[in-house]
């Protein structure tokens, strides 16, 4: 488990999509060629997921010369096989911001996140992206106790940032919601929603390329040199970028390539199946509304309807490396779990992807030398989060840094053990957490 | 000669026995027999060993002098938690440097996170609760230095804690004169230990272990390419000999146990089920376990049933008088410690052995100078995870699946031998009464 794997390799074929429901439904797969022979760019992006993408997008309209490199394909990563959940605020509840880094930082980080979501919407219109993007998230408690909180949490959204697109929902319209008896209650919020991860970021990969970013494939950085100097050099299996900036944007699959950053990272692994395809009647028996829901499990369960109304069910982690070998069955049981009634629904898809958690759950955003950046760690709250990443790489690396700030001055503390950071008692913690769940403790 | 008859069972009187079915009587071992393996002892230790290699196809037998669960495992608080060692976090530092000690941090975890993971694949009911557990300050100086390890702990190893005040111990439900705040650690919980070791032992036989009762070993040796364990009416010979005794362990099989462990008791009280209004008035409703900041500690809970459950750590001599005064002290403690509960009467009492190493330190590993004979044992008092962690992971290293770096090497130093093995009782009292001054 603690041995180092390549999470680029380790689950996966090399250059093509896993097996998700999302590659089989992508719009038009882009392909881009490998990097061959020597080239330099004002800046060079590591990782073609949505902080790349979305950064290379931005340097392009800016009239930037931008290079990405991706090592296997744009969008192969967590941001094509994700939940789908464009989620409101931050991974960490504001009660808590304002606790760790006062109110007005915390309204800040606030600010932010409503901006992200709106960039999403944007950059869907204006790129015209088909990404079946619909409004409302669910946020369903597991356990009595958690209710009264919700609603606490709810005012307090409304009357501290006047956020009137959430409403607190009690025990008896969660039931007419989402057709599982596991839930007290919760929050929903209309403000937030889901949509098709995949398409979205081959979405933005191409608006990227039509901007004039150049993007390849295939192509592994395996090094990096000339740090400390004013010229970054990465080097790849066929080639090589100099640039004046580096934007490291791998998040997950970062592996040893940068040291620093890798130690500010955790890549964890999370899981999703898809069903066959429900009829209209069946599918409004499971979510009525077609919202999407995340649960208050410590080890989330996260689903939503696809456009083609197959329930989406995410549910189980790990903390090692490998995927288990079965990835459907491995989610089946949180999903009956929840819904019961599926035991004899046909599972037609199954697929793991690897995400990244810091140490308090907020993003990892960090100047790791002058000319190189990094944003990454989104823990599991990335789809809107990580495009606003890219973009404030880019107004940062063009001189605009104030908002890129607000998340580098959060000061994320690196895990104990430093780049070896596969620390085995913090994976062991996240084992613990989620057991407790389990033995209902 | 005579073999014992099916209802001499050896009971301690713990309300752990109560609470299951009577432990199954194994068969005595008579006659001879030939395994791979023998472990002695059939504690958490043991048992762990024994599933791990039945179930990698090894035919294995478990010894034990009385049954499954008749010692620390049957006996001890329930508490699933961090431990296993003497060494505060910053001697294991010293000595083992950083790395190691967050290997061994992280071994504590694992632990716990086996028990949790086995109860939860075998089904079993052990009436678990508690969200991690509490160190509760038993003078206010204590609350500072508690401060001092909730930062050095995050800072150290990551471990998130949770701070309480004294203020804020009362809407805890965590109230007694004696506790001036405390601090909250996210890992372990509390179960029946009875019904996980009778699991364990269950989940063994099944794998294709076979346990025998009353059935001590009284000398072991070797014997051709062998070893051979004699029993009172039979014969093991195995080429593999796992010592997992613990505080039970005979000094004398083999020698090279002697002088290595120390012995030393712990004892148990459980009231009868509280009420509502008697927990309100006293003000300790909290289902989290709880030990407090002497170093000879008390250890304490709610149990599910709402009786009390009250340990104390001390005493040397397991006569009846020594015994007696024990208890007596112990039921003194709990009335300071719970004044409102004084009146309350103590409806199971029972002791059982802790085992202390002179490196303050388990010992999981090969056995120096007796080839093919491995120990797992020393967990001063917290071997729930520790002993089952370690057998396990014993079974690995004898399978060659893993190697030694697998384990930190806070658990890899052999015995040391306690300088006059004579006079180890009495360095306990001396520590007893040193430690017994500085916790006041």
């Amino acid at each position: 488990m603690l041995s180092r794997l390549d999470l680029l390799t380790a689950n996966d074929t090399p250059g093509k999509h896993p097996p998700s429901y999302y590659a089989a439904t992508a719009n038009q797969l882009l392909e881009f060629a490998e990097l061959d022979g020597a080239r330099s760019a004002d800046v060079c992006i590591v990782g073609g997921g949505y902080t790349g993408l979305s950064a290379a997008l931005h340097l392009a309209e800016k009239g930037m010369d931008v290079i990405l490199l991706e090592a296997n394909r744009v969008g192969w990563g967590a941001s094509g096989r994700n939940g789908g959940q464009v989620g409101t605020g931050q991974r960490v509840e504001q009660t808590e911001l304002e606790e760790r880094h006062g109110p007005s930082h915390a309204k800040l980080l606030w600010d932010l996140a409503e901006e992200s979501k709106a960039l999403v919407k944007d950059l869907i219109t204006k790129h015209g992206i088909a990404c079946d993007y619909t409004p409302g998230i669910l946020h369903a408690d597991h356990r009595k106790s958690f209710v009264e909180e919700s609603r606490d949490y709810v005012e307090h959204l409304r009357l501290t940032y006047g956020y009137d697109q959430i409403r607190f929902v009690d025990g008896d319209e969660i039931g007419d919601l989402v057709g599982s008896p596991r839930y007290h209650g919760g929050s929903l919020d209309m403000g937030a929603g889901h949509l098709h991860p995949l398409n979205f970021a081959l979405g933005l990969a191409k608006a990227a390329d039509a901007a004039g970013a150049k993007i390849f494939e295939t192509t592994k950085v395996l090094k990096i040199e000339g740090r400390g100097t004013d010229r970054v050099t990465v080097k790849t299996d066929k080639g090589n970028v100099t640039a004046k900036y580096l934007l490291l944007a791998c998040n997950g699959y970062l592996g040893a390539l940068e040291p620093t950053a890798a130690a500010h990272v955790m890549p964890i692994n999370n899981f999703i199946l898809a069903t066959e395809p429900f009829s209209e009647t069946e599918a409004k028996a499971l979510i009525r509304d077609n919202c999407a829901v995340a649960d208050s499990k410590f080890v989330i369960n996260y689903f939503r309807l696809s456009a083609d109304r197959r329930l989406l069910f995410g549910g189980g982690e790990n903390y090692g490396y490998k995927f288990p070998q079965d990835i459907r069955s491995f989610v089946r049981a949180p999903m009956l779990e929840i819904f019961p009634q599926l035991k004899d629904a046909a599972l037609e898809f199954g697929w793991g992807g690897t995400l990244a958690i810091t140490l308090h759950r907020m993003p990892y955003f960090a100047r790791i030398e002058p000319n190189i950046l990094t944003a990454s760690g989104y823990s599991g709250h990335g789809v809107a989060m990580a495009t606003l990443g890219g973009q404030l790489l880019a107004d940062a690396v063009s001189g605009t840094a104030g908002r890129f700030d607000v998340f580098e001055r959060l000061d994320i503390p690196a895990f104990p053990g430093g780049d070896k950071f596969r620390f085995p008692l913090l994976v062991l913690a996240m084992t613990w957490y989620s057991l407790r769940d389990r033995l209902g403790i | 000669m005579s073999f014992p008859r099916p209802d001499q069972r050896a009971f301690v009187g713990s309300y752990w026995e109560q609470s299951v079915d009577k432990p199954r009587l194994e068969r005595q071992l008579i006659g001879n027999a030939l395994f791979d393996v023998a472990v002695i002892g059939a504690g958490y230790a043991g048992l762990s060993t024994a599933l791990k290699l039945a179930q990698a196809g090894v035919s294995v037998c478990v010894l034990d002098a009385e049954h499954v669960g008749f010692g620390a495992s049957g006996r001890n608080g329930g508490f699933c938690c961090m431990g296993g060692t003497k060494l505060s976090n910053r001697q294991l530092i010293k000595r083992f440097g950083l790395e190691e000690t967050r290997k061994f941090l992280a071994f504590q975890v694992a632990g716990i996170n086996l028990v949790a993971q086995r109860l939860k694949d075998w089904d079993a009911d052990a009436g678990c609760h508690s969200k991690g557990e509490v160190y509760l300050a038993h003078r206010p100086s204590d609350l500072v230095d508690l401060k001092d390890e909730a930062a050095f702990l995050t800072q150290n190893f990551g471990i998130k804690t949770r701070l309480l005040e004294k203020g804020g111990l009362a809407e805890e439900g965590l109230s007694g004169p004696e506790f001036h705040g405390g601090l909250h650690v996210p890992y372990g919980f509390a179960l029946n230990p009875m019904v996980y070791v009778q699991a364990l032992a269950r989940e063994a036989r099944k794998a294709g272990t076979r346990i025998f009762g009353k059935s001590a070993v009284t000398r072991l040796y070797r014997d051709g390419e062998r070893w051979r364990l004699n029993t009172a009416h039979g014969a093991v010979r195995a080429k593999q000999v796992v010592l997992a005794g613990n505080g039970y362990a005979r000094e004398d099989t083999p020698k090279w146990l002697h002088g290595r462990t120390l012995p030393a008791m712990s004892s148990v009280q459980v009231t009868r089920p509280l009420t509502d209004d008697e927990l309100a008035r006293q003000g300790w409703t909290s289902d989290l376990m709880a030990s407090d900041t002497r170093i000879l500690l008390h250890y304490f809970r709610l149990l599910p049933d709402r009786r009390f459950l009250f340990g104390t750590r001390g005493g040397l001599f397991e006569n009846g008088k020594a015994l007696a005064a024990m208890q007596r002290r112990a039921r003194a403690d709990f009335d300071r410690m719970f004044p409102e509960w004084a009146a309350i009467p103590t409806d199971f009492e029972w002791h059982g052995n802790v085992c202390l190493s002179r490196r303050l330190t388990p010992f999981v590993g090969p056995v120096p100078g007796m080839d093919n004979v491995f120990a797992a044992l020393g967990w001063h008092g917290s071997g729930i995870a520790m002993a089952s962690i370690s057998g396990e992971k014993l079974a690995g290293l004898m399978l060659k699946r893993i190697g030694r770096d697998a384990l930190p090497k806070a658990v890899q130093e052999p015995l040391a031998k306690f300088p006059v093995p004579a006079l180890r009782k009495l360095y306990l009292q001396g520590a007893y009464w040193w430690y017994g001054y500085q916790d006041r």
